[in-house]
């Protein structure tokens, strides 16, 4: 049987009643592992149990020697939970691990003062989280941009700040009432926390941990391809269409050129990025372009021609969600640039743009999808919506 | 309050310091010379007496000067010896204090 240990080993006293209550409930601990323990079905026992902070260095003579000193005095060893050894012993009459009270105070300050470094670091991230969600709801706001971009999940910051903010408090109250014990010295070692508030922070702690985890960690979140990894397997399970689909003699001379050795004069852009959540939104990029420079100076170069395509394909969390963003991208983009909409069977909106370099856009959305075109090329991309609209998925 | 470790000696402190002051000891034998000089009063547990012997060994009060097993064996030092000497001194004029009070 696994249970989640709901207390610190910077409250010793609390863990050893639990440990002791669950003896006396017939579970009789094995082993610990992140916090979890391991334990099997006795009678139910008298046991008492105790965690010493020590540091003697694992598997060194000072700990054969103190190991071996406990079970003398009646102590056994169970396992270890951070830098705490957890023992045992049922002889009622064995001498207490930490006899006296004034170092085993000074052991739940030393404890303590480690225990402050982690709620800075809670209070820190719970204010990052309630900032984040609080530009959220302003439209344009950076956390509006990542999340919409797929960086982050909204429901994973929300449960994220959900724990933290619950069990901030919590940490706050318990690290109040141990130095208020440090200062009295109070030496109760049947000290019971509250029930209800072990249990909330046996959900919320793995709650936080599992957010953190897939906020960060989580290696599915984004994958980008750079040069050549954009193959053709890539490409053809793209959900929209590319250059390939709209020129292929563009393409392919771009294909080539990227597999050359880069030269000075000569840039290639080939890339593809997604980022996704779970399970949505989704965001693409792919970039099929190829940029001629000459030098214009010492470290300096000049543009001589572009061409190639610039595709930005997103799935968002709603309809209209797709509406405001397109809205807002048109808003910023028509600086320069007269927009025409085009009504096309398949789409909801079509927007065209034609800018003073001759710069074509296209703005396609169906739904909550949406797909973002800009060509340096001389071929109208109007003459292509039927290509779009039959692969937009 | 706890005290400030060493400043002034708790109970544990002197009596593991008065156990290595006639002889080298290792951990067992410190903790069962405690409990025969109290006569059972004073009972040193396994993680007071490795907390004492870390935080003397880093103040140089004592020095592990043998290795035998497991077993390691403390000699006390001259610094130690006056970290004992001070704390007596200090017991015995409370003492003195506590018997002139006492008198009539």
């Amino acid at each position: 049987m696994i249970k989640y240990i709901p207390y610190r080993s910077w409250e010793p006293d609390a863990v050893e009643t639990w440990l002791t209550d669950q003896a006396a409930k017939g579970w009789e601990l094995v082993d610990i592992t992140l916090h979890f323990g391991q334990f099997r079905r006795t009678a139910p026992k008298r046991v008492r149990y105790r965690l010493d902070r020590q540091v003697l260095g694992r598997l060194t003579r000072a700990e054969e020697e103190y190991l071996a000193l406990c079970k003398e005095s009646g102590w056994d060893f169970v396992c270890n939970l951070g830098d705490c050894y957890v023992l045992r012993t049922e002889d009622e009459n064995a001498v207490e691990i930490q006899s006296d009270p004034a170092l085993y105070l000074e052991g739940l300050e030393k404890a303590l003062r480690g225990k402050i470094g982690w709620s800075i670091f809670i209070l820190i991230l719970l204010g990052f989280t309630i900032a984040g969600l609080a530009m959220f709801f302003r439209r344009d706001g950076i956390a509006y941009r990542l999340v919409e971009l797929g960086f982050l999940s909204f429901v994973n910051q929300f449960v994220f700040c959900l724990a933290a903010a619950l069990l901030f408090p919590l940490e706050i109250v318990t690290v109040i009432r141990i130095k208020k014990r440090i200062k009295d010295g109070t030496v109760d070692r049947h000290f019971h926390r509250s029930p209800r508030a072990a249990r909330l922070r046996a959900v919320l702690v793995p709650l936080l941990i599992l957010t953190l985890i897939l906020d960060v960690v989580h290696p599915g979140y984004s994958n980008i391809h750079r040069g050549d990894s954009l193959s053709d397997e890539v490409i053809a399970a793209l959900p929209f269409a590319t250059l390939r689909d709209i020129d292929p003699a563009g393409a392919a001379k771009i294909a080539a050129q990227s597999r050359e050795p880069h030269s000075e004069l000569k840039l290639v852009l080939y890339d593809y990025c997604t980022y996704r959540n779970l399970p949505m939104p989704a965001y693409y990029s792919v970039s099929e372009t190829i940029d001629t420079w000459k030098k214009a100076g010492v470290n300096q170069y000049e543009t001589v021609s572009r061409t190639g395509c610039a595709f930005y394909y997103r799935k968002l969390w709603s309809e209209n969600l797709a509406r405001d963003y397109l809205s807002d991208q048109l808003t910023f983009h028509a600086d320069g640039c007269d927009y025409e909409t085009i009504a096309y069977p398949g789409f909801d909106e079509v927007w065209y743009g034609l800018d003073a370099d001759s710069n074509q856009s296209l703005w396609l959305r169906r739904g909550d999808t949406l797909l973002e075109v800009y060509s340096l090329d001389s071929a109208d991309l109007r003459e292509y919506l039927d290509i779009f609209a039959e692969k937009l998925s | 309050m706890s005290k400030k470790a060493l400043e002034t000696l708790t109970e544990s402190m002197f009596y593991v310091l008065m156990a290595l002051r006639h002889a080298d000891l290792c951990g067992t034998e410190i903790a069962e010379a405690v409990e025969r000089k109290t006569g059972g009063r004073v009972r040193l547990g396994p993680g007071t007496l490795y907390t004492l012997l870390g935080s003397f060994g880093e103040k140089r009060l004592i020095e592990e000067i043998a290795l035998d097993g497991r077993k390691r064996t403390y000699h006390i030092t001259a610094k130690g010896i006056g970290a004992y000497e001070d704390e007596l001194t200090r017991l015995r004029q409370c003492v003195a204090d506590a018997d002139k009070e006492a008198a009539p």
